[in-house]
């Protein structure tokens, strides 16, 4: 099938490094014809995936209620999928995603049942920051003319290196899209179904995935194409997407003082050595990005980018890479405990592949990111983080799997207490114990235990990523 | 004492009208907390892992027939059965009697004697199909384990902050492990090589065995009837010939219902979704009851009911990876399919190990394959869950919610039961440097 770019939002299949400055506005609309004049007027600024940006790029998100309140009628609402419809802060999503404890939504700064509703999110990416600003202050001139509410706006920062915040780089492991950039010239084996990130299109089942629909008689204008496998619907969700945003505060300097203390690591010249070794141990890659298995006992620079390994044959007992670290974790590529070989691992891990689109926040701690300044800086008491943003085209399936079945559970891999070091929830509470590091060593392991939770969830919700027809339609209700 | 892991199910109508008063005591045994309530304190037995009650609706079979309500009491034990009846009609006597004066053949109106409630479980007792994610550990055993496992971990934890691990060889750490364990007059009993006992062995592979010397055998003598037309050789013949006959026969009639119109189900509500899953409330382990009708047609009860007697003798190579433990039973004549599983973390990530394998898609449709509204299957293992949205949807159709469940050791996951038992069998067990190491990775 033709993939039609010019319907799509470019953020989906680029991640704008040229784009290097960003920001998100989250909105409220207070009146919904003025709300749906604003989204007619920026459905023509809104970036396709046609070709790259070079000055900003412009995108929109909606939120379940949003939808609601501009007018989506009662069926085309039901026919989202049910993680949508509830919200990320629903109780027991909270259970699935390990927003409890530390990360409860009563202590968010935005979303959630306890601040304001949330309709919209505008996301604007730009070359530099005096065009983000120009462009951003022409869409806040007409906030107030539309009745807008700016809930909350939330800017990023580049860090040196691409780095996150607790000085380790990001952002190197990604799925290819099948028949799109690099993933046009690679085998079927090597790529992910279009399907799994844009709905319209089939995914791993060759089924296409659970798209929102629009009854024929609803869009007499008609704008949107019809369905693939039933043409008496029209295809809201066609070109477009489930987008998970989640804004995750980090505490670098007690990440680093708990490495400083706790580290017994051997073959460390000294505690920085120790505490750096053990923090890598838990990233399952070096600060430069050089990944454990490739390289176990020293950063090797040169293997910043590499991407390019597996677990089951090279390190099925997390001897290099620890079972339990946030990599194996957020991708276990070929190795799941539970399997009997890399290709059932691989088959499995296959079907819960996210796309992140994510960007720092806050001001680092240490300019340069040099991992020993980092590790020495004293407390600024700056608030920092990740404004962690993924597409998916099944959130339960993809997503929250991901984020509960790996990211979450204490248990992943064999282990006993060990949730994910770096954004997993970290508690002791009627005889469950999740806050503990296990790396796997010869003759036998180290366990590092009480782990303060070094990330902290601050706000998110989930939104719709429409397709350019799905906005104007929206706008035209 | 047998270590093999059973199961054990229990079935009675209830008597028209009385669902709701029996729904209200299995609602008061769970909401009183069900290890410790006051009617059957599911924590004080002994020989049990798992439990589930739960209320079978009344439905109507694809010809029209009513199928009536039912109680389902299923339990997962090690041990023998006889003090399994025993110990359960001992622990839960006063649930029992709250729970059976709603249902038929039920006949005491004050509380019965021990034995007399022994009777009436075991006379309705009937036959199920179960699946084990760990075999040969008795809940004594796990609890065990885990603590030896702990008291390992802890002494670990202590060498390495006082630096006495530093440059020990694998040998020498164990030794260092096992004088610890030593040392511990708690942990005497690991001190004692673990063996599995010939008995729990047979117990295990004995069916399998005999059914192999049956067929093998047959064949065998099949073969030799060419030759020679002897009483014997006419024997292995039928014996081979028959079995080869009736699963082809059976396929074949399997092959032509398979090829009736698929029949979706209507998919479940959001509300209804949302009632299910919200009751996955446990950090490590949670239930899932899948009750529904066949697809029409007679073939689809014998080809199932087959199918359910044959997978028991290959219960020693099954493999769920997140199950500690699941059954599957034929109720009214074999018109409904029951199947109820214990697994780790939330049934979401459960049903995707069936569909995201191959391999276990094809196991899945053997026996799922011919509950109403699944995915249409072709030759009973082909197509069938590959069409994961009809599938999810169906097991969502047919999901039932449980009055009662009770898993015993609620903290340790199915991976970590088997690697208690591992860290057990290799602490004192004779191991090579190889093995030794490997063992080592275990804590």
């Amino acid at each position: 099938m033709q993939i039609e770019k010019e319907d799509i939002q470019g953020l989906i299949l680029r991640g704008y490094k040229g784009l290097p400055s960003a920001s998100y506005a989250v909105l409220k609309c207070n009146d919904p014809a003025k709300a749906k004049a604003y989204l007619q007027d920026l459905s023509h600024q809104i970036t396709n995936a046609v070709s790259a940006p070079k000055d900003y790029a412009m995108h929109l998100a909606f939120t379940y209620e949003g939808l609601k309140f501009l007018g989506l009628n009662d069926k085309s609402l039901y026919s989202f999928s049910q993680q949508f419809k509830e919200g990320m802060t629903e109780a027991h999503r909270r259970f699935i995603l390990g927003d409890t404890e530390d990360n409860a939504p009563s202590s968010w700064d935005w979303g959630g049942p306890d601040n304001d509703a949330i309709h919209l999110m505008l996301l604007i990416y730009a070359k530099d920051q005096p065009t983000l600003d120009q462009a951003y202050d022409e869409q806040k001139g007409k906030f107030s003319a539309h009745d807008l509410t700016e809930i909350t706006y939330l800017s990023t920062q580049l860090l040196n290196g691409e780095k996150e915040h607790f000085g380790f780089r990001d952002g190197v492991s990604q799925p290819i899209l099948r028949g799109v950039g690099k993933g046009a010239n690679l085998p079927d084996e090597k790529t992910i179904p279009l399907g799994e990130f844009i709905l319209g299109y089939q995914n791993w089942y060759n089924q296409y995935p659970d798209s929102p629909e629009v009854e024929i008689n609803n869009d007499l204008e008609n704008i949107l194409p019809n369905k693939a496998h039933n043409s008496s619907v029209k295809d809201l969700g066609k070109n477009g997407s489930y987008m998970v945003f989640r804004q995750l505060s980090q505490n670098v300097c007690a990440f680093w003082e708990y490495l400083k203390k706790e580290a017994i690591e051997p073959g460390a010249a000294d505690q920085e050595e120790a505490a750096i070794k053990l923090a890598s141990k838990m990233v399952g890659r070096w600060p430069s990005g050089a990944p454990l298995v490739k390289s176990p006992d020293k950063d090797e620079p040169s293997l910043s980018h590499d991407n390019d390994f597996l677990f089951w044959n090279e390190d099925k007992h997390g001897l290099k890479c620890p079972l339990g670290s946030h990599i194996r974790r957020t991708n276990p590529r070929d190795w799941l405990l539970t399997e009997k070989s890399a290709l059932e691992s691989q088959e499995m891990v296959q079907k819960h592949r996210i796309l992140r689109r994510g960007r720092a926040y806050g001001p680092p701690l240490v300019a340069s990111m040099d991992t020993k300044a980092l590790i020495n800086a004293p407390e600024d008491n700056q608030e920092r983080g990740l404004h962690f943003l993924c597409f998916a085209g099944d959130i339960i399936r993809q997503f929250e799997f991901m984020q509960n079945a790996w990211v979450k559970f204490h248990k992943f891999g064999g282990t006993y207490e060990d949730s994910d070091p770096l954004i997993g929830t970290h508690y002791k509470k009627d005889g469950i114990v999740t806050d503990t590091f296990t790396v796997q060593a010869q003759p036998v392991r180290r366990r590092y235990q009480n782990m303060p939770q070094f990330s902290k969830m601050k706000g998110g919700e989930y939104f719709f990523f429409p397709g350019i027809k799905a906005i104007k339609y929206i706008a035209s209700l | 004492m047998s270590t093999i892991h059973y199961g054990l199910t229990i079935s009675v109508r209830i008597r028209p009208g009385k669902r709701d008063t029996l729904e209200a005591v299995l609602n008061k045994i769970q909401d009183d907390g069900v290890a410790e309530n006051d009617l059957f304190p599911f924590g004080q037995l002994s020989t049990t892992h798992f439990a589930t009650w739960v209320i079978v609706p009344e439905e109507e079979a694809p010809n029209g027939r009513k199928l009536h309500e039912q109680l389902l009491l299923m339990t997962s034990y090690t041990g023998a059965r006889a003090k399994h009846f025993d110990e359960l009609a001992h622990v839960g006597l006063k649930g029992f009697h709250e729970a059976f004066l709603h249902c038929e053949g039920y006949q005491f109106q004050s509380s019965p004697s021990v034995d007399e409630m022994c009777r009436f479980l075991k006379k309705h007792a009937i036959r199920n199909t179960f699946y084990t994610g760990f075999q040969y550990i008795t809940h004594e055993q796990a609890g065990q384990e885990n603590q030896l496992r702990e008291a390992i971990q802890g002494f670990l934890d202590q060498a390495w902050k006082n630096g006495t691990l530093a440059d020990k060889s694998a040998l020498e750490t164990r030794s260092m492990i096992q004088q610890f364990v030593e040392n511990q007059p708690e942990l005497a009993w690991a001190t004692k090589p673990y063996k599995r006992s010939f008995n729990d062995f047979l117990r295990l592979f004995g069916p399998l065995i005999v059914l192999g010397v049956i067929l093998g055998g047959s064949l065998i003598l099949s073969i030799i009837f060419i030759f020679t037309h002897t009483l014997v050789t006419t024997i292995g013949l039928a014996i081979f010939g028959g079995f080869l006959l009736t699963v082809s026969l059976l396929l074949v009639l399997l092959r032509i219902n398979e090829s009736n119109p698929h029949v979706d189900v209507a998919p479940p509500t959001d509300e209804r979704i949302y009632e299910i899953t919200s009751k996955e409330i446990y950090p490590v382990k949670n239930e899932m009851t899948v009750i529904g009708t066949l697809k029409k047609g007679f073939i689809r009860r014998v080809f199932l009911g087959f199918t359910l007697w044959l997978v028991p003798f290959f219960r020693a190579f099954s493999y769920i990876p997140t199950v500690h433990t699941a059954r599957w039973l034929q109720i009214d004549g074999g018109r409904r399919l029951v199947f109820i599983a214990y697994f780790d973390n939330t049934s979401e990530g459960y049903a995707h190990d069936f569909v995201d394998s191959t391999k276990r898609t094809r196991n899945l449709n053997l026996i799922f394959g011919h509950g109403k509204g699944f995915p249409a299957t072709k030759w009973a293992v082909g197509g069938g869950g590959k069409d994961r949205k009809r599938y999810i949807t169906a097991v969502r159709a047919s999901q039932k919610i449980t009055q009662l469940w009770y898993s015993s050791h609620n903290t340790l996951g199915i991976l970590n039961l088997n690697n208690n038992r591992d860290i057990r069998k290799g602490l004192f067990g004779d191991l090579d440097k190889a093995q030794v190491e490997e063992w080592l990775l275990k804590l």
